[in-house]
């Protein structure tokens, strides 16, 4: 398993989508090119806002179903205000992305890819 | 390039400009009534900013945040309009023109809280830098042009948040400031930046009322605004307080920032609902012909203004009890994916 420590990515500050897009480069690289598993080390890391979970975690799911992205990322060290916003972009994303045909096409194509 | 001031400007002829316009501001509660009276201001002012304006405090005996917002607001936009009329004609030519505030005019009170707040700091004459201190107090602030999100975050957390002026747990602090944050980054993404608006800037006042236990802040920028935003974006044609309410709904977003449109949004103003519902506080919105508040459902209920508002006012609310906090992550019905 690969530990990403989410603080040497974006600081203490995971709030800008900016700041996510970054932390989706690594997370893609990892999960797609590598086929890794990944462990989101989210110590000293302290303030979220919902830009960073949309443009990293959240864009992840145009191209992965729930199933796997829960069995690609193991997160630890979230505090409960992250882990409630997280959970709360996931379930927005997975909405967004199911009312998009052309996305489920993706994600089919990418989830055989990498199981 | 079009520029919406130099465009502005063209409406005035020179005869018609440079009038000294005294402006009696009454006392401004953080109610519709307030909020009615700062947007006729506002319209009144920016249809005609080439002007001296004084704003005189005699008939004032309260001034909410939001109040201090628009003032600081209507103050740099009269600024901005003026200095790129000046470079315009060359400048020197023409006199400067301004906002006064007169402070002699004010009650005790009110001139304390204008201190207090750094709002005075922030207009004084050139030349008499250090009359008024400059601190960073749950006040007022100005943003700038460009969104700096760790900026902002810094100011929130440390300055306006900081121990010494709220005592509260750190988890509440972080929940805090995570979703004002989420107000800013809503002013950001209404076109601030692409707009060239008239002013420019967002600017943030913030109020704490030790007596209450209550945070109150307003966010207000006169770009786009959310319901024209809304219609410029959907194809079909939408009434304005559809516009909003469509705005409103949860992953429902217009896109208005640069990153790849195939990312998910909207989430900014479900959250803040969901947080003012369970913290027992409450959040206003004012921006083009619409109103909207969280009601006491938890839900938002959107009406018409009397007069429109080009721009976005964002108010919020918050009981700064840990109590509140709790009771949160207790009832917060959500499916946990991880």
């Amino acid at each position: 398993m690969k530990k990403i420590q989410v603080k040497e990515i974006v600081g203490e500050n995971a709030i800008s989508m900016q700041s996510g897009s970054y932390l989706y480069d690594v997370l893609s690289s990892s999960i797609f090119k590598k086929n890794e598993v990944v462990e989101l080390d989210f110590s000293g890391v302290e303030l979220f806002a919902s830009p960073f979970f949309n443009s990293s975690i959240g864009l992840l799911l145009r191209d992965l179903t729930i199933d796997t992205l829960q069995k690609k990322i193991k997160i630890t060290h979230l505090s409960s205000v992250g882990l409630q916003l997280l959970n709360h972009v996931i379930e927005n994303a997975i909405k967004f992305y199911s009312n998009n045909s052309v996305s489920s096409d993706h994600v089919s194509i990418a989830d055989k890819n990498i199981n | 390039m079009s520029d919406p001031i130099c465009y502005h400007q063209l409406k005035y002829k020179i005869s018609e400009m440079n009038k000294h316009i005294r402006i009696e501001i009454p006392t401004l509660r953080d109610d519709r009534n307030g909020y009615e009276y700062l947007i006729k201001l506002a319209n009144r002012i920016r249809t005609d900013p080439l002007n001296d304006f004084t704003f005189n405090f005699k008939k004032c005996s309260l001034l909410s945040q939001n109040a201090v917002c628009m003032l600081g607001a209507l103050a740099i936009l009269v600024d901005k309009a003026n200095s790129i009329y000046r470079k315009g004609f060359g400048g020197l030519l023409f006199p400067t023109r301004g906002v006064m505030f007169e402070v002699v005019s004010m009650n005790q009170n009110i001139a304390q809280q204008l201190i207090d707040n750094n709002f005075l700091s922030h207009f004084h004459k050139e030349g008499l830098g250090g009359m008024y201190p400059e601190g960073d107090y749950i006040g007022y602030r100005q943003h700038d042009e460009f969104l700096d999100t760790n900026e902002i975050a810094t100011h929130l957390r440390y300055h306006w948040l900081s121990d010494e002026k709220l005592r509260i747990s750190e988890d509440l602090k972080l929940a805090i400031v995570s979703k004002i944050f989420e107000i800013f980054m809503n002013a950001y993404g209404h076109g601030v930046m692409k707009n060239n608006t008239e002013m420019g800037r967002v600017v943030s006042c913030g109020y704490h009322d030790p007596k209450n236990k209550q945070l109150k802040i307003t966010v207000m920028d006169f770009g786009i605004g959310v319901v024209d935003t809304v219609k410029k974006f959907l194809p079909q044609n939408l009434t304005d307080e559809s516009a909003m309410k469509w705005a409103l709904e949860s992953g429902n977003s217009t896109k208005t920032d640069s990153i790849n449109p195939d990312t998910p949004r909207g989430l900014g103003f479900d959250l803040l609902k969901r947080f003012v519902t369970v913290n027992e506080g409450s959040m206003v919105i004012y921006s083009n012909t619409c109103h909207a508040y969280v009601n006491k459902e938890g839900e938002y209920t959107v009406d018409r203004l009397k007069i429109p508002f080009k721009g976005t006012i964002i108010s919020i609310t918050i009981n700064c009890d840990d109590r509140y906090y709790k009771f949160m992550q207790n009832t917060e019905n959500q499916k946990s994916y991880f």
